[in-house]
């Protein structure tokens, strides 16, 4: 799990550009909208892109995002439980 | 009542000049992205936005940021009269052909909504109003090269009109690693400024020969 979300913490620093931003400063359980990184909606739709394209897990309803997203951790834990 | 150009930058390879001097240059960042992002830390803009740009949107915005700095005036005028003027030659087709590359391939789509919103040029004056809450009149024209002339028409009529009163004009062009961004804001004249210099095609073609 821990590697899992180390490789997460890269693909998103680099597909969102978070200049400056190093896997270390991501908290695993902080969440992604909002107070945390100040990610947005397009920012949401390319962690769409990235679940599918990284780890050929498609979300069908954009709205399913909103709890898949909320911390890194729920991210990790959505692609362990697709991998089942 | 002419109108003037209270300040003008211009952001080229290696160097940023304001007002005529050159003020910032850095001949040790010649790749576009690098020299972008030591004007960025030079003139400490603090805008986490600004690494989600694409290249068209980084020169124009920089530009801008270096023109209104220490400008707390703009921020006292209406929203709704502060326009956004431009003009460049290749539109957004520097960010259009890197769009196309996550979609030309059928086994390979994947088409990037991060890339995808800055297909157009337009884009480029929403993140200066989105950046300064600008909400007056804004577009971007395509030319073959900058046409100050059509621009000082268009921008004087607009503020002589009264439809707005300040406006950040100029040129923000990218295309393959060559960019070039000129910009003014240009305000009515007022009695107590002097030394300015009028928004006419003469005085804008001399200033960035």
């Amino acid at each position: 799990m821990e590697e899992l979300l180390l490789k997460i913490k890269e693909q998103v620093i680099d597909v969102l550009n978070l200049e400056d931003v190093e896997p270390a400063d991501i908290d695993t359980d902080a969440p992604l909208f909002g107070d945390g990184l100040g990610l947005d909606s397009i920012d949401a739709l390319e962690l769409i892109v990235l679940l599918e394209k990284q780890y050929g897990i498609k979300i069908e309803d954009p709205k399913d995002g909103k709890k898949i997203f909320q911390t890194i951790r729920t991210i990790a834990e959505f692609i362990e439980e697709k991998k089942k | 009542m002419e109108n003037v150009i209270s300040k003008y930058c211009i952001v080229k390879p290696h160097e940023v000049i304001v007002d005529g001097k050159v003020d910032f240059s850095d001949s040790e960042n010649p790749e576009y992205g690098a020299f972008m992002k030591a004007i960025y830390k030079h003139y400490e803009v603090k805008y986490p936005k600004y690494f989600k740009m694409d290249n068209l949107c980084k020169v124009a915005f920089l530009a801008t940021e270096i023109v209104l700095q220490g400008n707390d005036q703009i921020k006292e005028l209406d929203p709704g009269k502060v326009g956004v003027i431009l003009q460049n030659s290749h539109s957004s087709i520097d960010t259009d052909s890197k769009y196309n590359d996550t979609i030309k391939d059928k086994a390979n789509y994947f088409p990037s909504p991060a890339v995808f919103v800055y297909t157009l040029p337009n884009v480029m004056i929403g993140e200066i109003c989105i950046r300064n809450k600008f909400q007056g009149e804004n577009t971007c024209f395509i030319a073959k090269e900058f046409d100050a002339e059509f621009i000082s028409d268009y921008v004087n009529g607009l503020l002589d009109s009264g439809k707005i009163d300040a406006c950040v004009t100029g040129w923000a062009d990218y295309i393959d690693g060559e960019y070039c961004a000129m910009l003014f804001l240009v305000e009515k004249s007022k009695e107590n400024i002097k030394d300015n210099i009028s928004f006419k095609p003469e005085f804008i073609n001399q200033l960035i020969k």
